[in-house]
């Protein structure tokens, strides 16, 4: 009788036990993703980019600023953006033309929760641009999913 | 040529019917009321017909006036009312090209930083002074995830 107790216990709990792995799984990992922007020579002033990810349950922890003085303090966003899957990000510097990035240049970091381990699928729409004078420019914005912390 | 025939200055017509001309010119030719009544009728008939014709025809032009007396107000209403929007920019659209972006942010951005930015419109936090707290509202407003982030 003790026996078939502690069998249905154990029949009973399994189910427990099996959804451990996919708590460990929503736990999730942490991605990087690098946003770049290139002026194709133009000296870069203002930028605003739309950045979305298409994958399942993936969420945007947080966002730091680029590897150029003029672009390293984080960019404009909307604070809802964060544990949601896409951003508006936006910056702009005052500077002059020779402390302005003119070609490929990390403007921002997106750090990026996901459930899963498949590759990310990021969209980066690029909304405006301009030089110094404040005149739109064409930039191309791509994006970079860091590999090594 | 042939000799027989008149010349036009020398016909003359028959003299009996000369003698019945006279006669009718001086006697009064009776007309039965009946056919006076029915020649008035059928007169009165197609004047009034042709009365309602003309009537008809201006009511018809009247019409088509007055629709493209529509048509064209219609047209400069709308083209002033477009003219009117186009002057007309949200306050945020500092660089006024339609949209609220960071360029509007920029443009303000560099404004306060020449010392040129007066226009109290640009206040946008109301605090009496156009500085960076209304640069960074503008900014904000542009990148808002409700709105799509442009204007």
């Amino acid at each position: 009788m003790r026996t078939a107790l502690m069998f249905l216990l154990c029949v009973l709990a399994a189910p427990l036990f099996a959804q451990q792995p996919a708590d460990e799984e929503g736990r999730g990992s942490f991605r990087v993703v690098d946003i770049y922007v290139d002026s194709k020579g133009a000296p870069l002033a203002a930028y605003q980019l739309r950045f979305s990810m298409t994958n399942a349950n993936v969420k945007i922890l947080g966002i730091e600023g680029g590897q150029h003085p003029a672009f390293r303090e984080p960019p404009v966003y909307d604070p809802k953006a964060m544990q949601h899957d896409r951003v508006i990000i936006a910056a702009f510097n005052t500077g002059s033309t020779d402390e302005l990035p003119k070609g490929k240049t990390r403007v921002a970091t997106i750090h990026v929760q996901t459930t899963a381990d498949e590759a990310l699928q990021c969209r980066l729409k690029v909304q405006t641009a301009a030089n110094p004078e404040g005149t739109k420019i064409t930039v191309e914005a791509t994006w970079e999913e860091r590999r090594n912390k | 040529m042939n000799n027989n025939v008149p010349r036009d200055e020398e016909l003359e017509a028959p003299p009996r019917l000369i003698e019945a001309l006279r006669q009718a010119s001086s006697e009064r030719i009776f007309v039965p009321p009946a056919i006076d009544r029915a020649i008035l009728k059928a007169a009165e008939r197609q004047f009034s017909h042709s009365g309602r014709g003309r009537a008809r025809r201006v009511w018809w032009w009247t019409r088509l006036a007055t629709a493209l007396a529509l048509v064209v107000a219609l047209a400069l209403v709308t083209s002033q009312w477009q003219r009117v929007a186009k002057g007309r920019f949200a306050r945020e659209d500092v660089n006024h090209d339609g949209q609220i972006d960071i360029l509007d942010a920029f443009a303000l951005a560099r404004q306060v930083k020449q010392g040129s930015a007066h226009d109290k419109r640009l206040d946008l936090n109301g605090d009496g002074i156009i500085d960076e707290r209304d640069v960074a509202t503008i900014a904000a407003h542009a990148v808002k995830l409700e709105r799509g982030g442009r204007s």
